[in-house]
């Protein structure tokens, strides 16, 4: 028997890949605060015990290569290989989603404390290229958690990654008369295990405990 | 009988206390003709330069009223923002001129909804500090309350506490 909700969540993830259009829409409120609630705790449910929601199929690595905030190139596939990465797309005048989840993601570490999954290679994607120098990226990592990895790309790079990723680009909006500006982003983090293939996506406002528990279990393979 | 009134008399005097205490147990709280703004936090920010503002909003009055404003002495702007999610699930800001209030209702800031954004500080603000933070409404007189700057995650893993527990 055909379990609905994972049938009805495989396609609506599966749809969105093939059709080449942002799966972030029936996904964010899979990954949202909601899941946390787990009302979904049927039998083959892929995503019960977990936080996020599976990925089927999985995302690939993008085949890009950014630059470090330390001014080194950093081909993804390459410079992940293996490694337990999460993989997020935000800027450094993110106010919010950003900060809420590099924060979650840096306190799960500290609470696994050492072994399995806690050092996962967390890397942060600056999508605003005049505002996300590798100077403000060091500096708004290090106020996190020195260990993560800040880069940047040009825009054709940072549009490649998200398309391969089905995520919608990055938007930049017109600035103010103070020369602020909004930005649009897909607040999704992408968590690649050592098989390099992305099985898990997490809301910005994934739960630490989620975390704790999943981290640990991503680092062994385990997505399901 | 006597004894009894006492009694009923004593519970409510000290229900009422109980009220009171827990009004004051927030991190800052002040009314203004039935407008309370209660919880203000501040994730201690990443960039130095700019933080959002958690809080709530409650409107006990039978009147409907907009948070129309605010301001603080230790931030150059305070702006109102609303989280958004387009289409293809882009997760953005809008600024907002004016945010209604309902009559009995509340208006819950937090990451997935509302903020005040703060811009331009005077001095990085760190765990600990205090930023008075000025809120104008349509109607109500002016609200001030402390925002209180915690460690960030502490605000939901409260909530996590509870799940555990729970």
């Amino acid at each position: 028997m055909v379990d609905p909700s994972w049938s009805r969540r495989r396609f609506l993830v599966s749809a969105a890949g093939t059709a080449g259009i942002a799966l972030a829409a029936p996904t964010l409120a899979a990954c949202g605060l909601q899941n946390a609630s787990s009302t979904d705790a049927d039998v083959g449910d892929p995503d019960a015990g977990w936080g996020g929601s599976l990925v089927s199929p999985p995302l690939p690595k993008p085949d890009v290569t950014f630059t470090t905030d330390k001014g080194e190139p950093f081909p993804v596939r390459e410079a992940t290989a293996g490694k337990l990465t999460m993989l997020f797309f935000g800027y450094t005048n993110c106010p919010n989603q950003c900060p809420v989840y590099l924060n979650t993601v840096a306190r799960a570490r500290a609470a696994i404390g050492s072994g399995p999954g806690s050092d996962p290679l967390v890397v942060f994607v600056g999508i605003d290229l005049k505002r996300d120098t590798p100077e403000a990226l060091r500096t708004y990592l290090n106020n996190i958690d020195p260990t993560f990895v800040g880069l940047t790309g040009a825009q054709d790079i940072i549009d490649k990654a998200s398309s391969e990723l089905h995520f919608a680009p990055p938007v930049i909006g017109a600035p103010d008369k103070n020369g602020d500006y909004f930005v649009g982003h897909t607040a999704q983090a992408v968590a690649y295990t050592a098989d390099n293939k992305g099985h898990r996506l997490y809301g910005y406002d994934v739960r630490r405990a989620e975390l704790v528990h999943d981290l640990p279990r991503l680092a062994k393979g385990t997505f399901t | 009988m006597r004894s009894h009134r006492s009694v009923v008399l004593f519970a409510t005097v000290a229900a009422a206390l109980l009220v009171t205490l827990a009004a004051g147990c927030g991190s800052s709280s002040s009314a203004a003709g039935g407008l309370q703004v209660i919880d203000a936090t501040v994730d201690q920010p990443p960039n130095p330069q700019q933080a959002a503002v958690r809080l709530v909003i409650r409107n006990d009055s039978a009147t409907a009223d907009a948070l129309t404003g605010a301001s603080s002495p230790l931030a150059k702007r305070a702006t109102i923002h609303r989280t958004t999610t387009d289409a293809q699930g882009r997760t953005g800001m809008d600024m907002l001129k004016t945010l209604p209030i309902p009559a009995g209702g509340e208006v819950t800031f937090d990451p997935t909804t509302f903020h005040v954004m703060l811009e331009g500080f005077t001095k990085a603000p760190t765990v600990g500090d205090k930023i008075p933070i000025t809120f104008t409404f349509a109607k109500a007189a002016k609200v001030t309350v402390q925002a209180k700057v915690i460690e960030p995650g502490t605000a939901t893993e409260e909530h996590d506490m509870d799940r555990d527990h729970g």
